[in-house]
């Protein structure tokens, strides 16, 4: 097998990105199961239609042939409606089965660039698979239709039938690399987790929740009760009350097996809003007169709720039968009642959809630009790395400039504004052999140059006559010493 | 040849009906139900003709014949309809579901996430979106075509924070790149210098453009006036190997077979010096830095993945937090950024502090082995590499620079 620049096998490739291919897989198998979902209700409906034709022929007279008729026009219209549904699914279907295609011709690509043993050819593949990793983390990260200052996108056309976009959705299409990436899938989830941590809002995921409740309900998550209990807070946050008790009523009360717990504490809430209303000034028409005592929660239960505690809330309590509850009754300023309305809850939210969601696809759930780009800088970061060397400035600007720009210049990633940052906090790369120059000398001052380079830059210097320097003269670049070649002290790094 | 292509290549078929793939396994559905809609209509057709000749009291047993036939063919039409995309749908699940089975089979899961051990944090997003700027900035714009200059500069640097100044000067470059690929010369011409390299490999293109139209006289022309004669004198021999028997072959009016390839690939090359002069000249970066590192990712993955293997069968805790636990080799283009010593006593990389020193026999190696050696200088020792004796006072700290 070729192997040019150390890089892995095709195999390796497809293995790495086998969510390419799982993802249109399992669309297409959605979609077919749709299609077969879409058929069976037509077809039982045109057996009814056909079964009333068939009766109105069979009564043979003139009234119910001319019924008849009708009938058939009525089937044909309905046939004609059936068949562009299918239509549309079928549509659907080719664009699936392109995009696998489009994946098996990107990896024979890398295939034969391999086997072609030209780097440059290789290396441009590669470049497309940047691409594609950055079109990802753009359409994962960037905010969704961008009507920002410059929300009119320059000179690029937009498909008319995306509702959705963003710079990552829009990227993937200039570069023609749309058909690489299920971009549907991963702007899907940004939809989502935007409007969570950025307008607050629980509509889309409870859509999606809905949509997936099968699978969901497979892997026992958390994340329905875990939402409409945030829709809960919110609502009492928005003094909403009414609406909370409904949402509480209807939607918490069926975990009460599983969440007993959290249930108190999201009643308690309730208590401390209602009890402190001047404080936090939401519930100010209804409550006039403080609630009974609620130490108990089928007090609670009964007085909000008016009506009996379901069996199952009261028999658990009854095993510790004096259970108080307690925690509901502490000051609202207690750490569990602020945590409740922390921003940070929705950012855990985001965070449970995002690991739900991705694992349905088989997408990893951090970034791959971020996974590549990680393990990448270690790889490459040496011990030499971000430091800047200190240069001493001369009085000859031009020089200066010289030395900073053509000789020093570093083309070290790592090192580059970008990067710095980011790989401080990053593990060196491990090296088990030197990697130097040829011909080390040694100059006085301790610093070890290749002969060839200093001997160039020298001479470079007296062509554009930036210093006058002797032609057995070199100059260090570092603290701009000028010494003489005799001085070289050959070095033997083994 | 890869195994896995192997595999999508065979199953990726068995996802249609026919051999031009070009009829999904679904769309069997869809034309039985078309010629459905055509029997229904004929039919329709029928039924409206038996009760016209009914009104005009037509004859009595011929009608009754062609009723009872008109209703026997409905039911069956229906029947066979029904029947037909029942079972053709069922197949089609059938065959995704094989589908699905023979690919996963093949394709383990294999965890991104699991070797992402050193997090870069939510932080770090302005530092990334900037450099996924530069990285569009060098190799994005050649394929957008950029009807306004200054409103794609202001575009590249609000969304990514790219410096307008190298924003507009990564367009202009994009700009020549997309012309050359649409054999378009003139702007890069404008652009380079007389005389170099590049300046001749554009005319070669322009040549076998030329070529491509099969006018002699044209070529003629163009070689005579288009050309500044002094471009050739140096490159006779190159000329005369590349360009003369395509020009032959103009004038005793034959056709150059591989013409568009060899015009593709001379573009290619344009390009690819084109983008390395213009690069150097503005002092821009060649490659993105985003990009050396992706690659660099690439290449090292298949290590950290197999270190992760090796790390949950041993029960081993993943430490890196100061090094990698393994090397990667990596290509020319990835390596020699810095300098790289490993003391060839300790066989262990110099740091700061841990740096190299010179023995008096102009050997290297570390501080460390230094001081053991030397029993923390209080005694002379012998270099580990050569006869000759040294004492810490004869040593010196050397710092490699790679310039
Ligand atoms: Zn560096
Ligand atoms: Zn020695």
């Amino acid at each position: 097998m070729k192997n040019l620049i150390n890089e892995p096998s095709t195999d390796f490739h497809i293995k790495l990105n086998e969510q390419s291919f799982k993802i249109p897989t399992r669309l297409l198998k959605k979609n077919n199961l749709q299609l077969s979902s879409l058929i069976e209700s037509e077809t039982k409906e045109l057996q009814g239609e056909f079964l009333e034709l068939q009766k109105l022929m069979n009564a043979n007279n003139l009234q119910d042939d001319k019924l008849a008729l009708a009938k058939m026009n009525d089937i044909i219209k309905n046939v004609d409606m059936f068949e562009k549904k299918l239509n549309k699914k079928i549509n659907e279907e080719m664009e699936l089965l392109n995009r696998i295609q489009t994946r098996i011709n990107f990896f024979e690509d890398l295939e034969s660039a391999k086997n072609s043993g030209n780097e440059s050819i290789l290396i441009t593949w590669y470049q497309k698979y940047t691409n594609v990793l950055i079109g990802d983390y753009l359409t994962r990260n960037s905010s969704i239709n961008n009507t920002g200052a410059n929300g009119a996108l320059p000179s690029i056309n937009m498909d008319e039938e995306d509702d959705i976009w963003n710079t990552g959705t829009i990227f993937l299409k200039q570069q023609h690399l749309e058909k690489l990436l299920d971009y549907d899938i991963l702007i899907n989830a940004n939809k989502i987790s935007k409007a969570l941590t950025e307008n607050h809002d629980l509509q889309p995921l409870f859509t999606w929740i809905q949509e997936n409740k099968h699978y969901l309900s497979r892997r026992s998550c958390t994340l329905n009760f875990d939402a409409r209990l945030q829709e809960y807070i919110q609502l009492l946050r928005l003094g909403k009350k009414h609406e909370a008790i409904y949402c509480f009523q209807t939607y918490l009360i069926p975990f009460i097996s599983t969440n007993l717990e959290d249930l108190k504490r999201a009643a308690g809430l309730l208590l401390s809003h209602c009890s402190n209303k001047m404080e936090i000034n939401v519930f100010t028409e209804e409550e006039s007169e403080c609630p009974p005592a609620f130490n108990t929660l089928d007090n609670i239960y009964g007085y909000f709720f008016h009506k009996e505690v379901p069996r199952k809330l009261s028999e658990k309590p009854s095993n510790k039968p004096d259970q108080k509850i307690s925690l509901c009754l502490d000051s609202p300023k207690t750490n569990f009642h602020s945590s409740l309305f922390d921003d940070n809850r929705w950012a855990a939210l985001n965070e449970a959809f995002l690991e739900e969601y991705y694992k349905m696809y088989g997408i990893s759930h951090n970034d791959p630009l971020l996974i590549y780009l990680s393990l990448g800088i270690s790889t490459l970061k040496t011990r030499d790395c971000i430091h800047s060397k200190e240069l001493k400035e001369s009085m000859n600007i031009e020089l200066d400039e010289y030395i900073k720009s053509d000789v020093l210049h570093n083309k070290c990633p790592v090192c580059t504004s970008e990067f710095r940052n980011i790989a401080k906090d990053l593990p060196f790369a491990h090296h088990i052999q030197s990697e130097l120059f040829e011909n080390p000398v040694m100059l006085p001052n301790g610093n070890v140059y290749d002969m060839i380079k200093l001997v160039q830059i020298a001479d470079n210097i007296r062509i554009n006559n930036l210093m006058n320097l002797q032609d057995d003269e070199i100059i260090d670049p570092i603290n701009k010493e000028v010494y003489k070649k005799a001085q070289f002290i050959k070095m033997y790094p083994t | 040849m890869s195994e896995l292509l192997n595999t999508l290549n065979n199953e990726y078929p068995k996802l249609f009906t026919d051999e031009t793939l070009t009829a999904s396994l679904s769309k069997k559905c869809l034309d039985d139900t078309q010629e459905f809609k055509t029997q229904l209509r004929k039919m329709k057709a029928h039924w409206n003709k038996y009760l016209q000749d009914l009104e005009n009291n037509s004859d009595d047993k011929k009608l009754s014949k062609k009723r009872s036939l008109v209703i026997d063919k409905l039911s069956k039409v229906h029947q066979q309809w029904d029947s037909n995309i029942h079972k053709n749908v069922k197949l089609s699940s059938n065959q995704y579901s094989k589908f699905n089975r023979n690919i996963m089979k093949e394709l383990r899961q294999f965890d991104l996430d699991e070797v992402y051990v050193n997090k870069i944090s939510k932080d770090a997003k302005p530092y990334i979106d900037k450099a996924i700027g530069f990285h569009i900035s060098r190799y994005g714009l050649s394929n957008i075509s950029i009807k306004d200059t200054d409103e794609m500069v202001n575009y590249i640097n609000e969304i990514y924070g790219v410096d307008t100044k190298i924003a507009g000067m990564y367009i202009s470059m994009g700009q020549i790149i997309q012309d050359l690929k649409n054999y378009d010369t003139k702007s890069c011409i404008d652009w380079c210098q007389n005389g170099t390299d590049l300046h001749f490999e554009l005319f070669v293109l322009n040549i076998m453009i030329l070529v491509k139209r099969n006018d002699a006289l044209e070529i003629y022309d163009y070689m005579k006036n288009g050309i500044p004669t002094t471009l050739f004198e140096n490159k006779i021999n190159k000329v005369m190997t590349k360009l003369s028997p395509l020009i032959t072959k103009v004038y005793i009016k034959q056709r150059v077979e591989n013409i568009e390839e060899l015009i593709y690939e001379q573009s290619r090359k344009c390009i690819s010096i084109f983008s390395k002069d213009y690069c150097q000249a503005d002092k821009l970066p060649f490659d993105s830095s985003l990009f050396l590192i992706v690659l660099s990712g690439i290449i090292s993955f298949q290590f950290f993945f197999k270190y992760k293997n090796i790390r949950s069968s041993l029960n081993v805790d993943w430490t890196t937090k100061d090094e990698l636990p393994f090397d990667v080799k990596l290509p020319k283009l990835l390596s020699n950024f810095h300098p790289i010593f490993i003391c060839p006593v300790l066989k262990e990389e110099t740091t700061e502090d841990n740096p190299p020193y010179s023995l008096p026999c102009h050997h290297i190696i570390s501080k460390k082995a230094l001081d053991k050696l030397s029993k923390n200088g209080t005694t002379s020792f012998k270099c580990p590499y050569c006869p000759v004796n040294a004492m810490i006072a004869k040593t010196r700290k050397v710092n490699f620079i790679m310039i």
